[in-house]
């Protein structure tokens, strides 16, 4: 009741009866506690805003009821509970000296409460402040928080040692964090805000022992689901390697090395697992010799009698392959690891999940290391190319297993297959045609099993399945030749138009990966998906109106603007029906806005598509574009700036479109040009408002550069006037300064289209 | 932090895929955009051709 009446100032008194309660010598152990638990509760779900300016008053409550002398654990740990909630609007008492010491003074002290709620809310608090609060903890640190928390990270009660794992989690994260804003500062030639004070790296030679005893502490039938202080412990060693990258080295090695042939597999596990935690971080020319001695030792621990072992054994060699690929891809290793991830591929869902995983990472490190053609066409061969028949044929086979659904182990599997044959280079575009095949019958024989499905589980199960196999389809579809498209086209779209008649197309998920599949056909067709056309477009149509699930909404306007680009004049014929429905979604509120910029640069594309023909629509879409491009966001919100940022390259876009449409393409210029005139005036303030928004994009920095470019072309003298403006002088010297080729490109571009002007006129 | 314990990357569930896929349609944007303004390599004189 207080979370909707507050904020409309009703129960004005609310707040200052609670905590009168609360400091009243008067008030039961059970008011307190009731009142305190309300307060937290109001606390947690509240906009901090509201509560803002009583936040003195409620803190005054929660420390009073906190402290050492309050003889009730009930109460004490109401009020802790209630600090946890409060502690996002404490900013002021945490800036001003001795309100911070109260409140650390009573927190600490709560830590070292006999009672286990207690301390495990207090610690708690302190894993929180030292995230809210980091630049204030100077003073505690050593006194007071290092020693506790090291305590209670060796506690045996496993929720206060999470908690004293959590905290060195959260000191990691904060100096990780830390560390960049210091390398944006120096980017800058600036000072940083905030600074690191080195704690995870000073505490390091303490705290590994202790994690690496408690990575011993698990049991082989553990709760998968369980969170517990050896998984704590192992992200927690992965996040110090992270931080304090070399330095975590030398305390972990010698560890592995004692431990990974211990006759105990909790010992054997626990060092595996250490040696993958830190993979990542230190310098990887340092690791390479490492991870090229450990090598055979993990690939023996893959067959270890210990699944736990297995599977860490085959998660860390994913890491491998994934963060330090170059101490694998080379022949010596190569083959019996490829023998050792091959035969891990039929072992338990959870080894062979990672091993799956590990073949994506390979996939992609093996293509990047290939020898790339100087005309940026694919390579001929790579160090995969021998093995790459059998990994497919193995990947499809584990893609079918019947446990496939454990582990994730069914999508492991076809992601594996998707990024091997994403990254595969010419000698084996043989067996990537003969996987389209295959991946065709499953998805033909799929379609054929719906009416056999009869559980909710099922049901999920099989539409995931279709999901995956038109995500697999789409990426051998990106590699199949213009020669080749053709001859399976027919197929294909029989298939996608199926599913989309099917009770499946109807899913959220099946509908958008079948989407993506048709746009790829249709880039890799072009013209030639006109005979699809009209069997298609109902689907299409259905797809732009379900904006429920806007990310199939999404994957419809994309569509649109693919084909526009594949059919070009083509796509006349259905413009009119298009555009309807692309304006309704645009002016419709139900439409998430994630949508509304793809939209407007789709109007891009259907006017650099049918050129003149647009102007049927001109008038509606530039005053759409011209509300469109006045847009203000909330500019404290990150997301809204990038969002503001989307919109203004929809606009962008579509302004180019229409003016490179109108003003015809190549040699063939046209008269309906004049029509944008009018326009052209509410563009250039458009392009000099972005100019001088310090949050602009480079690629919109990049897009508005190009429509000065298109514009000269267009208006030629005309422009003059208009683009000779400092605004736009020095936009187009920063896309010229810019670290982004494109913006470089258009810029210099759009610099020399404005000096030809000038000559023109002047001579 | 659950989610952080033995994480696996991926490069190919639906949301990378959906984002990739974005990215391509902005890029063949960007090339047909600076076809005609002739600033990128091929052939200029087919009109049709991307």
């Amino acid at each position: 009741i207080a979370c909707a009446e507050l904020p409309h100032k009703l129960w004005p008194d609310l707040i200052v009866n609670c905590t009168r309660n609360v400091i009243n010598p008067a008030s039961t152990e059970m008011m307190k506690e009731s009142t305190l638990d309300a307060v937290g509760y109001i606390c947690q779900d509240i906009d901090p805003e509201i509560l803002q300016p009583q936040s003195n008053d409620i803190l005054t409550a929660i420390v009073h009821a906190m402290k050492k002398e309050e003889p009730s654990n009930h109460v004490r740990l109401a009020a802790t509970n209630a600090l946890l909630n409060s502690l996002e609007f404490t900013k002021d008492n945490f800036e001003k000296e001795t309100e911070r010491h109260l409140i650390m003074q009573v927190v600490c002290e709560a830590t070292q409460s006999t009672d286990v709620r207690v301390r495990v809310a207090a610690m708690q608090c302190l894993v929180k402040i030292m995230s809210l609060f980091y630049i204030y903890m100077t003073h505690y640190m050593g006194p007071a928080l290092f020693a506790i928390t090291i305590d209670a990270m060796e506690h045996e009660n496993d929720e206060i040692a999470l908690q004293g794992i959590e905290f060195w989690s959260t000191v990691c994260d904060e100096e990780v964090d830390l560390a960049i804003e210091l390398s944006e500062a120096a980017e800058q030639g600036r000072p940083p805000e905030r600074t690191s004070m080195f704690y995870a790296k000073g505490a390091l030679q303490y705290l590994v022992p202790i994690l690496l005893v408690s990575l011993t502490k698990q049991e082989e039938f553990d709760d998968d689901d369980e969170w517990n202080p050896c998984k704590a412990a192992g992200v927690c060693l992965m996040l110090l390697a992270t931080c304090c990258e070399d330095d975590v080295v030398q305390h972990v090695l010698p560890f592995v090395r004692d431990n990974i042939r211990h006759e105990d597999w909790r010992y054997r596990d626990a060092a595996v697992m250490a040696f993958g935690s830190v993979l990542e971080g230190p310098d990887p020319e340092k690791m390479k010799p490492i991870v090229e001695q450990a090598m055979p030792m993990l690939i023996e621990l893959l067959k270890d009698p210990s699944v736990v072992v297995r599977d860490t054994a085959a998660w860390t060699v994913g890491r491998v392959c994934e963060i330090l690929p170059n101490s694998v891809l080379h022949e010596a290793c190569l083959h019996p690891l490829l023998n050792a991830l091959v035969e891990g591929l039929v072992a338990e869902p959870r080894v062979a999940s990672n091993v799956c995983w590990a073949f994506s990472s390979l996939a992609e490190a093996a293509y990047d290391n290939a020898e790339q053609p100087d005309d940026g066409s694919e390579p001929e061969t790579y160090c995969l190319s021998n093995y790459f028949e059998t990994i497919v044929e193995r990947l499809l086979q584990t893609a079918e297993r019947t446990d496939g659904n454990q582990h994730n182990l069914r999508n492991a599997a076809y992601e594996a297959l998707m990024e091997l044959v994403k990254n595969s280079p010419k000698n084996c575009y043989v067996i990537v045609q003969k996987t389209t095949m295959t991946i065709l019958e499953r998805l033909e024989r799929v379609l054929s099993m719906e009416s056999a499905i009869q559980s909710t589980n099922d049901r999920v199960q099989y539409n995931d399945l279709q999901s995956l196999l038109c995500a697999t389809l789409q990426s051998v579809l990106r590699k199949v030749t213009p020669e080749d498209a053709p001859k399976i086209s027919d197929q294909i779209m029989t298939a996608l138009l199926r599913m989309f008649q099917s009770t499946t197309g109807k899913a959220g998920g099946v509908q958008e990966d079948a989407l993506l599949a048709m746009s790829t056909l249709i880039e890799v067709l072009g013209d030639k998906f006109q005979k699809y056309m009209d069997a298609f477009k109902p689907y299409l149509l259905l797809g732009l109106k379900n904006f429920a699930e806007y990310q199939v909404c999404l994957a419809a306007v994309g569509i649109v603007g693919d084909l526009c680009r594949a059919l070009g004049q083509n796509v006349r014929p259905h413009c009119d029906e298009l555009m309807m429905m692309l304006l309704e979604n645009l002016g419709n509120d139900s439409v998430h806005r994630s949508v509304k910029p793809q939209i407007l640069s789709v109007f891009g594309d259907i006017a650099l598509a049918i050129g003149m023909n647009f102007k049927h629509y001109l008038d509606v879409v530039m005053t759409t574009l011209q509300q469109a491009s006045q847009a203000q966001v909330d500019k404290t919100d990150y997301d809204m700036i990038d969002y503001l940022n989307e919109l203004r390259r929809g606009c962008l876009e579509a302004y180019t479109g229409i003016v490179q449409g109108f003003e015809g393409r190549c040699d063939t210029p046209s008269s309906d040009v004049v029509l944008i005139q009018p326009h052209v005036n509410h563009i250039v303030s458009f392009i000099e408002h972005i100019s001088v928004d310090d949050d602009k994009s480079d690629s919109n920095v990049a897009a508005c550069c190009g429509l000065i470019g298109d514009l000269c072309s267009a208006f030629s003298h005309q422009m003059l006037p208009m683009v000779d403006r400092d605004t736009i002088t020095n936009l187009l010297t920063q896309g010229r300064r810019s670290k982004m080729q494109k913006a470089k490109t258009l810029a210099t571009w759009a610099t020399k289209e404005i000096r030809r002007l000038k000559n023109a006129t002047s001579s | 932090r659950y989610s952080q314990y033995k994480m696996k990357s991926t490069k190919q569930d639906q949301e990378s895929r959906r984002s990739r896929l974005l990215e391509f349609q902005k890029s063949r944007r960007f090339d047909s955009m600076n076809h005609v303004r002739k600033l990128t390599d091929g052939n200029w004189n087919d009109p049709t051709q991307e």
